[in-house]
C-alpha cells in the first residue's frame, strides 16, 4: 500500500517544485488548487527579456533557469531513448512545441531535479563548461557519455523581437537530435544506470562548496575511468549558436558495449 | 521546376570538434547518491496509474 501510495504522489508531486523556473510539460497531472500557480515557461520568460534592458534582469540567472529547463527536459528523453529506465515509467508530453517523455517516477525525479539544483548556481556563474550524461554498464563502467558543451557569449543585445523563436527553435532541434539517436548508437547492455558529471572552468575543488547546495545529496570528484573513454566513438548531435547561449551537443560512445 | 536544378552558392562544411578536452588534471563533479533503480513492480504500478489517467 505504501508503494501503491507513493506512485501516486509520483503524479501529484511530478512538477519541478524546486527549480525555480518549473517545467510546464510537467503539470498536467497536478490537480488543481493542490500546487502552487505554475512559473512562466520559457518562452513568457524570454518574451519579458526581450522587453528588458540589460540592467532590469540578471541574465546569468535568465540564461542557468532556460538551460537548466531544457537540461531536465534533455535527461528525461536522454533516459528514455536509450532504455536506461523502462518505457512505461515515461509519459508523453509538450515541451518547445515536440512531444517529449517525461519520467513519472517520483524518485527519479527528484535525483533529476536536485542534481540540476545544484548545478544552476554555477552556470548562472558561467563557471559550467560541460554537463555530461554518462550512461553506465553493469559494472559501472561508462558505455555513452551524451556531452552538452556550453558557452554564455558576452552579451551585447537582446532587444530582437525574434529571440524568443530562435531559441525555442534551437532547443526544439537539440531535443529532436536526442529523440533519433538511437537510430545511429548501438544497443546498450541490459543493466544499465547513469549519472551527471558537471566540467567547471576553474579547478573542480574550487567550485566542490559551491555546487553543494542541498544538504543530504553530496557531490564528489568523479574517477578518471569516467572521464576518459577508450576509443569512443564520436557522434556530433547538434550546435547551437544564440545571442544568449551557445551549445554543442556530442555522444562518445564506447566502441565495444558487450560486456 | 528548372531552377530546382540549377546550381546553386554552397556553404563551407564546417568539420565538428568539441570545444573543450578532458583535463584529467581537473576532474568533474558527481553526485554521491546514485540515482534510483525501478523494480518491475514500480514499473507496473505507474504503467498501470498512467493507464488509469488517460480519458
Amino acid at each position: 500500500m505504501m508503494r501503491k501510495g507513493r506512485v501516486f504522489a509520483a503524479a501529484l508531486t511530478c512538477p519541478c517544485l524546486r527549480v525555480s523556473l518549473s517545467l510546464s510539460v510537467c503539470l498536467s497531472v497536478s490537480l488543481p488548487g493542490t500546487e502552487p500557480p505554475p512559473p512562466p515557461p520559457t518562452h513568457k520568460l524570454l518574451k519579458d527579456m526581450a522587453t528588458l534592458t540589460r540592467q532590469d534582469l540578471n541574465f546569468g540567472q535568465v540564461v542557468a533557469d532556460v538551460l537548466c529547463e531544457f537540461l531536465e527536459v534533455a535527461v528525461h528523453m536522454i533516459l528514455y531513448v536509450r532504455e536506461v529506465y523502462p518505457i512505461g515509467i515515461f509519459q508523453k508530453r509538450k515541451k518547445y512545441n515536440v512531444p517529449v517523455q517525461m519520467s513519472c517516477h517520483p524518485e527519479l525525479n527528484q535525483y533529476i531535479q536536485d542534481t540540476l539544483h545544484c548545478i544552476k548556481p554555477l552556470i548562472e556563474k558561467n563557471e559550467v563548461d560541460r554537463v555530461v550524461v554518462m550512461i553506465l554498464d553493469k559494472e559501472h563502467h561508462p558505455v555513452e557519455r551524451f556531452v552538452f558543451e556550453i558557452s554564455q557569449p558576452p552579451l551585447l543585445s537582446v532587444s530582437s523581437d525574434s529571440l524568443l523563436s530562435h531559441v525555442e527553435q534551437l532547443l526544439r532541434a537539440s531535443i529532436l537530435k536526442i529523440s533519433v539517436c538511437d537510430a545511429i548508437l548501438e544497443s546498450n547492455p541490459p543493466g544499465c544506470t547513469f549519472t551527471v558529471l558537471v566540467h567547471t572552468r576553474d579547478a573542480a575543488t574550487r567550485n566542490m562548496e559551491k555546487i553543494q547546495v542541498i544538504k543530504d545529496f553530496p557531490w564528489i570528484h568523479a574517477d578518471e575511468q569516467e572521464v576518459n573513454m577508450r576509443e569512443p566513438r564520436l557522434i556530433p548531435l547538434k550546435t547551437m549558436t544564440s545571442d544568449i547561449l551557445k551549445m554543442q551537443l556530442y555522444v562518445e560512445e564506447r566502441a565495444q558495449k558487450a560486456p | 521546376a528548372q531552377r530546382a536544378l540549377e546550381d546553386f552558392p554552397k556553404r563551407p562544411l564546417t568539420r565538428f570538434t568539441p570545444w573543450f578536452s578532458n583535463d584529467l588534471q581537473n576532474l568533474p563533479l558527481k553526485p554521491k547518491n546514485h540515482p534510483p533503480i525501478i523494480s518491475n513492480e514500480e514499473t507496473r504500478r505507474i504503467e498501470n496509474y498512467l493507464a488509469a489517467l488517460e480519458p
